[in-house]
């Protein structure tokens, strides 16, 4: 894509995948979602299209095998960019981040094959509702209209920028489905350890880790402190597996450290990440406001 | 050779000798059956598992000699129901339970009609005590082999109906493969189904005097694949359960939303429960409010999977610039730390000092309760650069080691160990029985009082005379719901009890 094109959100479709977990309410108009297949046995489902996270987890509690996740086909693909490029003059591409599925690189496959000049796809280094946050960022940058090497160039910092913290109850599915990368060394079911880990470099990483469930919300109030600064505002997104109830919990954590966090999201963790996260994870994730989309703010 | 059509009911001695004789016939193919254990849970015990619920019912059976055979039939039941391990123990128990009522219902000889209703019963009996019963396991065989038995030609004598049965059996493991996707995926039969029908053929080759009939050969799985999670709870418990009319029913109910993995089999009088739970005391006193409670045991589940996962994250580490030694009384304090990340030795200069040079080029804290302050302190001496944590109580050490972090740097990491064993309370707790429990309330109270969510962690010494999972519920009993507990055996010396709160 010409970097000079001028991209606006009534002109340029947003492409994400289902690993973002912005629920429907909370997409906009011109957004477009690729569907990740799920697979329980020899069963496959397309998240979001024929299971949603309420199926998702009941399934997981009744099946006696692990879903697996696998790269959307480039039949699916091609179907939705192909949608995308009938309502809209072009498409900016969001998949999750290239560490942690090829999906990106096959994206980028089929684009190439489908017309290169309209569609520019992007790497996030990010998934789950950190995904969605820095999708929703630079919505907010479409609405004001940039050029294409503008919006490249945001989705950049955002994604250098951005920080999520995650919980996770336990490690047996982030190890099972070999995502863990280097949460490895973190790993200890015993004496209730709780691992703190995070998304760096695209990739999950180990943080730290607290014994005892009471220790990790006060660890995660320190993640956010040691990574963000108290004068500038701060975009905030949180998702949740199974526990709805730690949302408003982590906003007050949050609020309580940084008086200028905005909330632009919370969700469910949807089928594809729920598979590598299992129930009872949350995620806290944080980008600021920067200089570039000042005066996007936080309405929606 | 005449087929042994017995008119009286046999001697215990020849009841030991059927079971026997199935025992021996499992215990020849029990590997082989574990290797086929894809189902419900791929963790290769299935051939041990039913092993072991037989060889009960072989101790039990000695015992029966003299008794009529209506008691027989109930003692063998029960060893059955109270040996039963795992998923197919309990399946097999209840095939035994279903055999033995129907024998004990007749009085006439064993000959070919009372052995199909004793395989009819058996099959009947185990689909009745599974809750969802999922064919192209040992249930489809159970009920291949009664319906065979029925099957053979009116007037055929005891071996020609075992024949049948074995038949039938044969088929029935077999057809297995089709019938379940993940044996099919495997490539496999189904472990169970293979294990009833060696067990069948060793009893009916006792029970006929011939050599034993060959029972189905399993093929070798293409794959087994352990993609099943390990439950997400601690204790595999399971115990037995007798009493008058006892609501099993309810009894499941209330064991629900304990854990997972819940069995609930047997009938009114005598039931036997499997639960994997947290709570294993809470589980045993559901069913104390309805029965008497026995054979109960608890297996650390998690325990296990730390050792393993331990040794093989160990041999695939990368070089580390910092590496913790833990120097410690007691085997299971080392099992601990070494889960967490350390290297464990025992108590002694020269065992430190090792460590410390295995450890090379990495920097090394070396770690210790008090009792091991000294020797540290004269290793690190002898060794420049060595960082020394000395930690008041064995809970706080264990805690400290969750700062391990083999990339940071020695000062680093012991100053943060220190911190994190600053943040434990701890206290320590001698005696036996009641009084342990007791001192163990009393030192508890005044730490736990206004202190709102908190972590008690129990390290249990070799002479405390207490299951690391009782321990756990004594401090549940003082503690409130927001308290977090976890007891291990520690196998230290003294104290009895080391309690840290956090």
């Amino acid at each position: 894509m010409d970097p000079a094109r001028l991209l606006d959100a009534a002109r340029t479709a947003l492409v994400l995948d289902s690993s973002c977990d912005v629920p429907p309410g909370r997409r906009c108009a011109n957004w477009r979602v690729i569907p990740i297949p799920v697979t329980f046995g020899s069963e496959t489902f397309a998240d979001g299209v024929d299971i949603d996270a309420a199926g998702f987890y009941e399934r997981l509690e009744r099946s006696e095998r692990l879903p697996t996740t696998a790269q959307p086909s480039v039949v699916t693909i091609e179907e939705v960019l192909r949608d995308a490029l009938v309502a809209y003059d072009s498409a900016i591409v969001l998949p999750l981040s290239r560490h942690m599925s090829g999906t990106v690189d096959r994206v980028r496959e089929v684009a190439a094959e489908i017309d290169p000049s309209r569609l520019m796809v992007l790497e996030s280094g990010s998934v789950t509702v950190a995904l969605g946050l820095i999708a929703l960022r630079l919505q907010a940058a479409l609405e004001r209209g940039v050029t294409a090497g503008e919006a490249e160039a945001l989705v950049a910092r955002l994604s250098s920028e951005h920080r999520a913290v995650f919980s996770l109850e336990t490690l047996e599915y982030l190890q099972r489905g070999g995502r863990i990368g280097r949460a490895q060394a973190v790993a200890g079911s015993l004496l209730r350890v709780r691992p703190i880990l995070q998304i760096l470099d695209g990739e999950v990483s180990p943080h730290s880790r607290v014994r005892g469930a009471h220790r990790v919300l006060p660890a995660i109030a320190e993640f956010v402190e040691a990574h963000s600064d108290p004068g500038r505002v701060l975009h905030v997104a949180y998702a949740h597996s199974r526990r709805p109830e730690i949302v408003p919990a982590l906003e007050a954590l949050v609020a309580g450290v940084r008086p200028l966090a905005v909330t632009e999201l919370t969700g469910e963790v949807g089928p594809t990440v729920g598979t590598h996260a299992g129930p009872g994870a949350f995620v806290v994730a944080f980008v600021h406001d920067g200089a570039a989309e000042r005066g996007g703010g936080a309405a929606s | 050779m005449s087929g042994p059509t017995a008119t009286t009911p046999a001697a215990g001695e020849r009841v030991a000798h059927v079971v026997g004789a199935a025992c021996d016939a499992l215990a020849a193919r029990a590997d082989e059956v574990n290797d086929l254990n894809v189902f419900p849970v791929a963790d290769g015990d299935t051939g041990t598992n039913m092993l072991l619920t037989t060889m009960a019912m072989r101790e039990a059976a000695r015992a029966t000699t003299g008794l009529a055979r209506g008691e027989r039939c109930a003692a063998l039941a029960r060893a059955a129901l109270v040996g039963a391990r795992g998923n197919s123990g309990m399946i097999l128990s209840q095939l035994v339970r279903g055999a033995a009522d129907a024998l004990a219902a007749g009085d006439g000889p064993l000959d070919g009609p009372a052995v199909a209703r004793a395989l009819r019963g058996a099959s009947d009996a185990a689909y009745g005590a599974v809750r969802a019963p999922v064919e192209g396991t040992m249930l489809t065989v159970a009920r291949r082999i009664a319906e065979a038995a029925e099957a053979a030609p009116a007037g055929s004598d005891l071996a020609a109906v075992l024949d049948a049965a074995l038949d039938g059996g044969r088929a029935g493991v077999a057809e297995t493969t089709a019938l379940l996707p993940v044996l099919r995926e495997a490539g496999v039969v189904d472990s169970g189904g293979l294990g009833v029908t060696i067990l069948l053929a060793g009893a009916a080759a006792a029970l006929t005097g011939r050599a034993p009939a060959a029972a189905p050969g399993g093929a070798a799985p293409r794959v087994v694949t352990a993609d099943h999670l390990p439950s997400r709870y601690r204790y595999c418990t399971s115990f037995l359960v007798e009493g008058e009319g006892m609501d099993l029913d309810a009894l499941e109910a209330a064991l629900l939303p304990l854990g997972d993995s819940l069995l609930v089999m047997g009938d009114g009088r005598q039931a036997k429960v499997h639960v994997h739970t947290d709570a294993p005391e809470r589980a045993a006193a559901a069913a104390a409010a309805i029965g008497t409670v026995d054979a109960v045991l608890f297996d650390d589940m998690r325990r296990q999977e730390a050792a393993r996962a331990a040794r093989l994250s160990r041999r695939a580490a990368p070089a580390a610039s910092c590496v913790v030694v833990v120097a410690a009384d007691g085997e299971g304090v080392r099992e601990l730390a070494e889960g967490l990340g350390a290297v464990a030795v025992a108590l002694g200069v020269g065992a430190m000092a090792e460590a410390g040079d295995a450890a090379a080029p990495a920097g090394v804290v070396l770690a210790v309760a008090a009792a091991g302050a000294d020797d540290a302190r004269a290793v690190a001496s002898a060794r420049p650069g060595t960082e020394v944590v000395v930690t008041s109580s064995l809970p706080a050490l264990l805690a400290s080691l969750v700062e391990i972090d083999p990339a940071g740097d020695p000062a680093d990491v012991a100053a943060a160990m220190r911190a994190a064993a600053g943040a434990v309370d701890a206290v320590e707790v001698d005696g036996v029985g009641d009084a342990l429990r007791e001192a163990l309330g009393a030192a508890l109270g005044p730490l736990l009082d206004g202190r709102g969510p908190a972590l008690v962690t129990v390290v249990v010494g070799r002479d405390a005379g207490v299951e690391p999972a009782v321990a756990e519920g004594w401090v549940r009993a003082v503690a409130g719901d927001d308290v977090e507990v976890e007891a291990h055996a520690g196998g230290q010396a003294v104290p009895a009890l080391a309690v840290g709160v956090e």
